[in-house]
């Protein structure tokens, strides 16, 4: 290994260099896209708490498999309540997008760059004239690639850029809302099994054994948790 | 150092069941679409029926009964009695401050209170009932 660096160019230790910090940097950004959605995760599925505690301070709660049932049923509904702006927003989006489509004579190209899509308002680079340069066998992208399209504004964009936040809100509120889904979907098994279950480990009964046969059998041996 | 270093092994795990993450998403995605257009049906009978999907089921009403009745029956309940106070019955007399009581008070409870430096002038009539802690 030690022989295989020394045998490097200065520009290739450089490059070397740079990668490993890019590469560090990646895997610190995504611990911590891993962490945020951890956390959102955990924050959602406690609704399954607030959705259920009527329920269960009633005490009709009679197993886990009541449980189950009622807390996906108010999961499934809680669901149909969020979701409901979203899909009316994404469907009034379509709506517009299938108007504008009516009357420019064919389905708007979201993606164009020149005349109609959105993308008129950002850069677009060439990607396939990127400038390269080789490490260890490996083509790297040595710098920015040449600009094909500036950002300019064009009145035959205009449905693009109203659909587009309506687009945006809808593709993002989808994920936020699923992934809420997911994260209540997970914890109703895991409190379903929680509830119902004691730790036997920390459980104290008291020996009644030699009592007589009727005590015994009427069950009152409870037992305290400490 | 250990936070940063636990940090990128998470970036890392992220990597590795991103693909996984993805399939669940996308089962939970269609399912939520199933869900949404299924209940998005019933609710639409519903509401022709004057009513809503999101209104409170026979299960929740029952639930809900059985919560007030408990507060109700927690609320109706008697209040807890005071712990028993020491009550000491005095004859008429002044007593200034600093001053322990005669030696002919009956004490109505076994608990004696601290006496010394508290007792106030008694100017009551005939007798005087007075709880500790009442003038603090």
């Amino acid at each position: 290994m030690i022989n295989f660096l020394v045998k490097l160019s200065e520009n290739d230790r450089r490059i070397l260099l740079v990668v490993f910090f890019i590469v560090i940097i990646l895997l610190v950004f995504l611990g911590m896209i891993y962490d945020g959605i951890r956390a959102f995760m955990r924050h959602e599925s406690t609704k399954v708490d607030t959705l259920m505690t009527r329920s269960v301070k009633s005490g009709l709660i009679s197993g886990p498999k009541v449980f189950r049932s009622v807390a996906r049923q108010k999961s499934q509904l809680e669901f149909y309540r969020v979701y409901r702006l979203t899909f009316l927003i994404g469907l009034v989006a379509f709506a517009i997008y299938g108007v504008c489509s009516l009357f420019y004579g064919h389905w708007i190209n979201f993606f164009d760059y020149t005349t109609e899509g959105v993308f008129t308002l950002f850069f677009k680079f060439n990607w396939q004239e990127v400038p390269t340069t080789t490490v260890f066998g490996i083509t790297v992208m040595s710098d920015f690639p040449p600009v094909i399209s500036s950002p300019n504004f064009t009145a035959q964009a205009i449905p693009s850029y109203v659909i587009t936040p309506f687009v945006l809100y809808f593709i993002g509120a989808t994920i936020y809302q699923v992934l809420g889904l997911i994260a209540r979907s997970f914890r109703i098994p895991k409190l379903a099994q929680s509830m119902f279950k004691l730790d036997l480990d920390n459980a104290k009964l008291d020996d009644i054994s030699d009592s007589s046969p009727e005590v015994q059998a009427k069950g009152i041996n409870k037992p305290t948790v400490s | 150092m250990i936070e940063f270093f636990k940090k990128m092994f998470r970036g890392l795990l992220l990597i590795v069941i991103a693909p996984f993450a993805v399939i669940i998403f996308a089962v939970y995605l269609i399912y939520g679409f199933v869900v949404f257009i299924v209940l998005g049906i019933k609710s639409a009978f519903l509401f022709l029926k004057g009513s809503s999907i999101l209104e409170p089921t026979d299960f929740d009403k029952a639930a809900s009964d059985i919560v007030a009745a408990d507060l109700e029956k927690k609320n109706a309940a008697p209040v807890a009695a005071q712990p028993s106070q020491a009550i000491y019955v005095l004859p008429i007399q002044t007593i200034t401050p600093n001053q322990v009581p005669p030696t002919n008070t009956v004490v109505i409870n076994e608990q004696i209170p601290q006496l010394g430096g508290t007792i106030e002038e008694i100017t009551a009539e005939d007798v005087v009932v007075k709880t500790v802690g009442e003038d603090e």
